[in-house]
């Protein structure tokens, strides 16, 4: 799996794409099908110990849900991503998963840390962009549900330099009948604006 | 469950012992061992972490316990899992019903993003799990996330969350059954900067009582 800089990819479910972004410089990413689920982790390119932290990030925002001006921060505390636009809503909870369902998906993580240099232990629990847990009143929290249509985007604009792992995983959201299909762009920081 | 009655193991404590205010503790557990948290004078949250002292990187996962009980709020049966869902400690007796699992741990970046220059040098949960860990080999960025008893941090339907002071008073406990042989560390939350602790860290106690059987 290649690490890409300022270009264009598609990610069919069930792969994996690491890309760099400079300080400043956007990811978009665009659910192509509808429906989609993608795990999205930065590390910092120059430190691999400053990894996302999704206790942080709900902490720190005092909201689960993701949205336009949304930051998700480092297991240190710092700025290491920040949503300038985006369509549609994310999250960055567990869901209700029975034993077996996520396989692949960390099958697919743990080889894209190696990649990195990181051991399995060391993967974050992700963000997930397009997907919408529901918690009920009592605190349950049901399968993954992703609300997001075919062209829904999220910017991601980098407050570091970073590499981001990018997972298509739409088995995390059960018999959803999700392509997997999402398309990674690498904006310049004047054109990153959602 | 509201009001437990003592079961059995309650009878043979093989260690007790109280964690100062702001201080943690490290237990090796062995597997049917139970681990009792006591707020002794109350509105007192601690965080816990469960590692495996076999294999360091096999940890309590807060993420996956979630996946596996279905529930951000966990009680009495439930069980707290590692990375691949196996089973390291079950609750087994609850005071108070109500804990926090998303959070992970009050830290010097949360001091610092949070607080500014009133959260510098403040001792943290943190800071205490990398210093219990520190002579096993585990680096600070590598401390696990924890389950947190008694925290008080609930999430509303429109996905906000706000802290509040912890719903335990003094003598509530919560009981955790350990599943496999496991090296516990408990902090005794320093936070004094939010409403968690009531502003005011306290002490607390640790039990731990023999497995059913007999065996220390």
């Amino acid at each position: 799996m290649t690490t890409t800089s300022s270009v264009s990819a598609t990610l069919t479910a069930g792969a994996y794409q690491t890309v760099s972004l400079g300080y400043g410089e956007t990811l978009r990413i665009t659910d192509v099908g509808g429906g989609q689920c993608c795990q999205v982790i930065p590390v910092n390119h120059g430190d691999r110990r400053e990894r996302f932290s999704a206790p942080n990030t709900m902490l720190l925002n005092k909201q689960v849900y993701f949205t336009t001006g949304s930051t998700l921060y480092s297991y240190f505390c710092n700025p290491m991503l920040t949503i300038i636009g985006t369509t549609c809503t994310h999250d960055a909870l567990p869901g209700r998963l029975p034993a077996g369902d996520d396989v692949l998906a960390r099958k697919l993580l743990t080889s894209a840390f190696a990649s990195l240099g990181l051991a399995r232990h060391q993967i974050p629990y992700p963000f997930l962009a397009f997907v919408r847990h529901t918690i009920a009143e009592d605190g349950s929290i049901d399968v993954a549900c992703s609300e997001s249509a075919a062209g829904d985007t999220v910017h991601l604009r980098a407050d570091l330099d970073v590499d981001v792992v990018v997972a298509s995983t739409p088995e995390l959201l059960g018999d959803s009948g999700a392509t997997g299909v999402v398309a990674l762009d690498v904006l310049p920081s004047e054109e990153g604006t959602g | 469950m509201t009001g437990h009655k003592a079961d059995d193991y309650t009878h043979s404590a093989v260690v007790d012992t109280v964690i100062a205010p702001r201080d943690f503790d490290s237990f090796r557990l062995s597997a049917g061992q139970v681990l009792r948290f006591v707020d002794s004078e109350g509105q007192q949250c601690a965080d816990l972490i469960a590692l495996d002292p076999d294999d360091l990187t096999s940890r309590l996962s807060p993420t996956m316990s979630v996946s596996r009980n279905g529930r951000l709020y966990l009680g009495v049966g439930d069980q707290l899992v590692d990375d691949d869902g196996e089973p390291m400690l079950t609750i087994i007796a609850d005071t108070v019903e109500h804990h926090d699992i998303l959070c992970g741990s009050c830290s010097p970046g949360l001091n610092r993003v949070r607080h500014g220059g009133r959260g510098a040098g403040k001792r943290t949960c943190h800071v205490n799990f990398a210093e219990a860990l520190r002579p096993y080999g585990v680096p600070a960025e590598d401390v696990p996330y924890s389950f947190n008893i008694f925290m008080n941090y609930p999430v509303s339907q429109d996905g906000s969350m706000e802290y509040a002071t912890c719903r335990s008073s003094a003598g509530d406990h919560i009981d955790f059954r350990a599943e496999r042989d496991l090296l516990v560390v408990v902090s005794n939350c320093p936070q004094e900067l939010t409403p968690l602790n009531g502003f005011t860290p306290s002490s607390s106690q640790v039990i731990v009582f023999a497995a059913a059987g007999g065996n220390a």
